[in-house]
């Protein structure tokens, strides 16, 4: 037991060394998220809407401009977008300078060539010049307009050839029924009923991903911990074997120093993170979490053990860790709904790491701290440690 | 040069002997692969579920829907409104479509509202533009009908008749031919593959931003490694005008096979821009995260203070540059905080040439500027 707390007392000095340097970095970009949530939510700065540039010619531009104004007037649009006129170079510019968001492109007499069918297809350039899923769902409205735009020229086009089929002049005919048909489409919500169904799981979006922001958090840590994880303990461990500390003992004493590091960090930023909740008064039940979660610290440091003890560097071990933990925070719905990967995906993420971390939060946020939220971290732990101490062994250490 | 070659060779056996780091370079491959495998899976990106009370009433509806679906949302039908529920309340769908049965005769009759009940569970961006998508089918069954009211209501023609009603519909036929209407282009007016409907692989949208965050975890990798080795002195026979090239030299050797092996990943997964274009943004990407890496170096002696920031840096990476979403125009402020960040400036320079621009002034800034604190640092010491 001595020798137990002896080695417990070493490597607790090693690990607390890590204290200052996480927290300060912690608390560091701790305060720069807030204050962007802050300036993002203040009822002073609100998001400006996107500046789309419109490039045509004279003879599109009083159709257009119309059009446009008529859209940016909707309560839809409003305040996400507003339109201006630009020429093609100075829009260019302009949208590889950032000031504008996008750039929509009409080719020369283009209402035109849609009243005769010979249309070309507008052009969009997005400022961003990555495509994300913001520019994907785009698209997808993109083809909403269009379908508006077929069906309102379809109608229109077969109302003046039964006309003229019948003999007659249809006037102004045509320009009511468009007028009639833009006024169904600026009502067009109107036609379905939104109902919303209960959440099976009570977490709103807000909570989910905060946990997984805790699991992330921890990981990284984890990573952190290669500065002291990383250098070879086997010298140190065969010296102790020697004073009969056997390893199961050795392993127990550095996986409970590195749940000490991992406590104080944990402890102090948790501390802090449920005074900023409460104050920027989001409906995050934030203590909740944190102090049920203390348990889901163990299972990160015996997997920051496993890695490194493998790794035997550093480096390595950190750069492993880092892209392993980002794959599988991936995979595990942290970045994208989980909704949106094939079934045998959502069904094989429940063994990762990340996963496993990812809903004992959750069942600490919910509150259904059953035995069985424990089963997933305990088995994850058992496992891991199960993994280190054959590794030792066959280093015959 | 045979010295510089001497020295990559042993620098780089220094750092692939490691077994973890080789691992490391293999699963860029392999998850590369992985998720390009996702990109052939039928299952969409966003599911929504249909269900139509009385398929001989409002089938069309239903089959028009289902017609709808591509690899961004896939649309498909469930057997009753207790496995509608289901699905979106366990989030198997994102949304759900309630057609009534009496949805063909509220149309015939030129019904306006509640025409279909749209289930969600939490409204979001993609929700609204399912429902918009919802709108302009709803828009499509009721445009003939309101057609021929308008006609009927104008009176001049009688449109009474069935062979009237069949004539106007031939005509309204005729010109639904659909066309592509609009064309994506990226910033430097390359065709949007990706939006175009040419190449889908939406879920490589993030591949790029995560293979240079690694870059960017290897280089400070090395940082560490280089502040270990100075810690042991092992360096100190480098003669003192040439440690500051040294530094980047070794923080370039320990990223270099990172990079090498990303820049492959691109070509492999067809994300690459164009050979010479893709090297030179790789290569200015390189010296701008070497120069990077050098400066945090210069300015943070403690080696515990760097590994803290490593995470930091990176979830920044991570979260405010473009590597998954773009948040830069929804919060302001980040903008600024992303002139610190070297993954800003290569993603904004892929397919804009302005950006490119700015991603070549960003290296030889932070190369110059870490190169330089180096020398200063060095003075200072030596005065002391």
């Amino acid at each position: 037991m001595r020798a137990f707390f002896y080695y417990f007392n070493m490597e607790w000095k090693r690990m607390r060394r890590l204290i200052p340097g996480i927290l300060l970095v912690s608390l560091v970009a701790a305060l720069a998220a807030g204050i962007l949530y802050r300036n993002s939510d203040s009822e002073e700065t609100t998001a400006e809407p996107m500046a789309v540039g419109i490039v045509s010619d004279e003879g599109n531009l009083p159709f257009l401009s119309m059009g446009f104004q008529l859209a940016a007037q909707t309560e839809d649009l409003k305040n996400l977008l507003t339109f201006q006129d630009v020429g093609e170079e100075e829009g260019q510019e302009m949208l590889e300078a950032g000031t504008l968001g996008a750039l929509v492109i009409f080719q020369d007499n283009y209402v035109r060539n849609v009243y005769y069918g010979t249309e070309e297809p507008i052009i969009i350039r997005f400022g961003s010049s990555q495509s994300g899923i913001a520019s994907v769902l785009v698209r997808e409205l993109t083809d909403v307009v269009a379908q508006y735009l077929l069906e309102s020229r379809s109608a229109v086009y077969a109302m003046q050839d039964l006309y003229t089929a019948s003999g007659l002049e249809y006037g102004s005919a045509p320009d009511e029924l468009s007028e009639t048909l833009l006024l169904r489409i600026v009502g067009r919500t109107n036609a379905i009923k939104t109902e919303t169904v209960n959440a099976t799981d009570g977490l709103s979006a807000s909570v989910y991903y905060f946990c997984a922001a805790v699991v992330l958090i921890l990981l990284f840590w984890g990573m952190i911990s290669g500065a002291v994880l990383g250098k070879d303990g086997s010298t140190m461990r065969m010296l102790l074997r020697r004073t009969l500390l056997s390893l199961p003992s050795q392993y127990l004493a550095k996986l409970l120093a590195l749940f000490a590091m991992f406590l104080c960090n944990y402890l102090v930023l948790g501390g802090l993170g449920i005074a900023a909740v409460r104050a920027a008064g989001m409906d995050i039940p934030a203590a909740e979490v944190i102090f049920r979660g203390i348990p889901g610290l163990i299972p990160t440091a015996a997997l920051a053990i496993l890695v490194f003890e493998l790794s035997g560097d550093g480096i390595g071990g950190m750069l492993f860790l880092f892209f392993s933990t980002v794959i599988c925070a991936f995979l595990s719905g942290f970045f994208y709904p989980l909704s949106y990967f094939p079934f045998w995906m959502q069904r094989a993420s429940c063994i990762l790491p990340t996963r496993i971390l990812l809903e004992f939060y959750e069942s600490c946020a919910s509150g259904s701290l059953a035995p069985g939220a424990f089963a997933g971290p305990a088995l994850m732990t058992a496992i891991l440690a199960a993994v280190t101490l054959l590794f030792w062994r066959r280093k015959r250490i | 040069m045979k010295r510089i070659v001497t020295w990559t060779l042993l620098l780089q056996k220094r750092i692939l002997i490691k077994p973890m780091f080789q691992i490391t370079i293999l699963l860029i491959p392999l998850i590369l692969v992985l998720l390009f495998s996702f990109s052939n899976q039928s299952e969409g990106l966003i599911r929504v579920a249909v269900y139509c009370e009385d398929r001989s009433e409002s089938g069309e509806l239903a089959d028009s829907m289902l017609e709808k679906s591509d690899d961004v949302i896939r649309y498909y039908e469930v057997d009753s409104e207790e496995q509608l529920y289901s699905e979106v309340e366990t989030d198997k769908a994102q949304c759900g479509f309630l057609i009534p049965e009496d949805f063909g005769e509220k149309i015939e009759l030129g019904n306006r509202s509640g025409l279909v009940t749209v289930l969600i569970k939490n409204a979001s961006v993609s929700t609204r533009v399912i429902e918009e998508v919802l709108c302009g089918e709803l828009f499509s069954a009721q445009v003939f009908q309101m057609t021929e009211q308008f006609i009927e209501r104008e009176g001049a023609v009688d449109i009474s008749s069935q062979e009237m009603k069949t004539t106007l519909r031939d005509f309204y036929a005729a010109y639904r031919i659909p066309s592509a209407m609009f064309e994506f282009q990226y910033t430097n007016g390359e065709e949007n593959t990706l939006l175009n409907g040419t190449a889908e692989n939406y879920y490589m949208m993030p591949v790029r931003g995560l293979l240079s965050v690694l870059i960017l975890v290897a280089a400070l990798g090395g940082v560490f490694l280089l502040s270990e080795d100075d810690r042991k002195g092992c360096w100190q026979w480098i003669h003192r005008k040439s440690r500051p090239l040294f530094s980047v030299y070794f923080i370039f050797m320990s990223m270099l096979a990172v990079a090498a092996v990303s820049f492959g990943a691109l070509f492999f997964t067809g994300l690459s821009t164009g050979g010479g274009r893709e090297f030179l943004l790789m290569a200015a990407y390189c010296i701008l995260v070497c120069g990077y890496s050098n400066l945090i170096r210069v300015l943070i002696p403690n080696t515990n203070l760097i590994c803290a920031l490593m995470p930091v840096i990176v979830l920044l990476s991570l979260i405010l540059s473009p590597v998954f979403v773009n948040l830069q125009s929804l919060v302001p402020g980040i903008k600024v905080i992303s002139l610190l960040l070297p993954t800003d400036f290569y993603l904004g320079g892929i397919y804009s040439n302005a950006g490119a621009l700015r991603l070549a002034a960003a290296a030889v800034i932070y190369l110059t500027a870490g190169i330089l604190a180096d020398l200063l640092k060095m003075r200072q010491q030596n005065r002391g």
